[in-house]
This record gives C-alpha cells, sequence and structure tokens, in this order.
C-alpha cells in the first residue's frame, strides 16, 4: 500500500491580503503553484477568497488542505473562511505547527532566503520564480510566499511520515 | 493511497517549462490564450491534432500529458472487453465460429491481460 506522501495536497500560506499556494502530486512533484490577491477595501479585487480557494479545490481535488498554523487574528478569521470552502468539499484541512516547519528545515534555517533556496534546489522547477535577497528597506516579494506555502507542504509529508507508522500500530 | 490522476497536466509541463499561455498558444497556432486557458482548465478536450502538439511542445506522451482522461477511457474499456469476452465466449454456433472466437479470446488475452479468456 502507499504511504501518506502519494497523496495530492493543496498547502497554502495566508496572509492578512493574499494567500499563496502549491499543489503537491506527492511529496517529490509540485503540480501548480502561484498567488492569489483578496484585498478589500478601495482596490477590493473581483473574486473574493472563498470562490478562489473553491477554485483551486475544484480543479485540484487534493486529498488533504494543509495551512501554517495561524500566528495573528486576521489569518485565525480568514482561515475559518478556507475551512468552511473546505468542508463544502469534504477535504479534511490539516494544520502545520511553526515546531514541525522548524524541525523540516533545520539546518538551513538561518532565514527565509535560504530556506527558499533550499527549497528550489529540490524543486528546480521553482528556481525562476525564486526572488532576489531581500534589502532590510524592502517589502517582502510576494514569491516568498509561494516558497513558504511549499515549506508547509514538505512539513506536512515529513510529519506524516514519521507519524503513519505509529498510526499501523 | 495515492489520489487518482487529474485529467491533464498541462498547466504543470507549462508552468514547469516556464512558458506563458500566450507564447504556448504561439506554439499552437492560436490568437491568444483563452483557448490554452480552457484546455488547462478541463474546460475543453483539445482536438487530437491540438492534443498531439502538445505532445510536440511539451515532449511528453500523450498518456502522461492527459493521465486522467487516459485512466478513465482504460476502465471504460476495461468494462467493454470483459462484456465483449463473455460475449464472445457464449456464441460458439459453428466450428468456424469457435476457431474465430478462440482468436479473438487468445487475442484479449494477450493484449488485455490474463484475466479475461482464462476459463477456456
Amino acid at each position: 500500500m502507499e504511504g501518506p506522501e502519494q497523496q495530492r495536497i493543496l498547502a497554502l500560506d495566508v496572509r492578512p491580503r493574499s494567500f499563496a499556494f502549491v499543489v503537491f502530486e506527492d511529496s517529490r512533484q509540485v503540480l501548480d503553484w502561484g498567488a492569489r490577491s483578496f484585498r478589500g477595501g478601495v482596490n477590493a479585487v473581483r473574486i473574493p477568497l472563498g470562490p478562489k480557494v473553491a477554485r483551486l479545490l475544484d480543479e485540484y481535488v487534493p486529498e488533504v488542505l494543509v495551512l501554517k498554523y495561524p500566528q495573528t487574528k486576521t489569518v485565525k478569521q480568514i482561515i475559518q473562511v478556507i475551512r468552511k470552502q473546505a468542508r463544502a468539499y469534504k477535504i479534511p484541512v490539516r494544520i502545520v505547527s511553526p515546531r514541525v516547519l522548524q524541525e523540516t528545515f533545520i539546518g538551513h534555517n538561518r532565514n527565509k532566503h535560504q530556506i527558499a533556496s533550499a527549497i528550489a534546489e529540490r524543486f528546480p522547477e521553482l528556481l525562476y520564480i525564486l526572488p532576489p535577497k531581500r534589502k532590510p528597506w524592502q517589502s517582502e516579494d510576494y514569491r516568498m510566499g509561494i516558497f513558504d506555502a511549499v515549506a508547509v507542504g514538505i512539513a506536512y509529508f515529513a510529519q506524516e511520515v514519521t507519524e503513519s507508522p505509529s498510526q499501523t500500530d | 493511497m495515492a489520489s487518482p490522476r487529474l485529467e491533464n497536466y498541462l498547466r504543470t509541463y507549462r508552468k514547469r517549462s516556464g512558458l506563458t499561455q500566450r507564447e504556448v498558444a504561439f506554439l499552437l497556432g492560436s490568437k491568444n490564450g483563452a483557448q490554452l486557458s480552457r484546455y488547462e482548465k478541463q474546460r475543453r478536450l483539445p482536438p487530437l491534432r491540438t492534443a498531439l502538439a502538445f505532445e510536440a511542445i511539451f515532449k511528453i506522451p500523450l498518456a502522461e500529458l492527459f493521465a486522467g482522461l487516459r485512466e478513465s477511457v482504460g476502465r471504460e474499456i476495461s468494462g467493454r472487453i470483459e462484456k465483449l469476452d463473455a460475449d464472445v465466449q457464449a456464441h460458439n454456433n459453428s466450428k468456424r465460429q469457435t476457431r474465430l472466437n478462440a482468436r479473438k479470446r487468445s487475442w484479449i488475452a494477450e493484449h488485455h491481460g490474463p484475466d479475461f479468456s482464462s476459463n477456456t
């Protein structure tokens, strides 16, 4: 029987006004990636968060939706909307804790750019979207969210692989 | 358990190549990327000529580019092969028919696995 590393998953990195996504076919293959904005206010986008997530769930039919543990109240509220969509599609949601994320990238976790570079090395198809190293006065490139989402997906697979033998006991 | 394959992997291979929809549309000979977008989103099935063009562009076999579609077609055919095999087995009226049916069943066993025609 094939293990959890064979699952198709949708990993999201949620920000207050946007989210980045990565679709994994298994732990070694990424199918799609990108970033979506759902900003409100004067420059509000036409399609809100819910339908954008629903479209991804509809298109890729993942077995699991993986999210990073929310650090702020705003992100927690956004995750509630995402959970609602996942429930409608009967897709389970898994939350990856910051501890698991840290443990997965042990040795690379000096800064985000180094983690992103390590990810781009593992998935060469993502190399062309790797943003240049950020200067201290610059804001973060939106593409960095994609690498954060990949990190969430990798951490999920690492966690599942270590946990799955104990589940079968 | 492994997830069922997606109907097609056009977007995956296009993004891996780094090409935009407009660039692939140009290679296909289309005016813009709108139709390609429909193919990628599985809203439309490309005609055979376009499907072969995808194979030529990405250098990936059609069965891999349209893996989910290939699997579903394969399942349908397996079901029909089973029916056909049972049908052939049931109709052995004359000596000539028996010989012809034996040939058909051996071809089925050879090309579609020994599960069919196992009780000859």
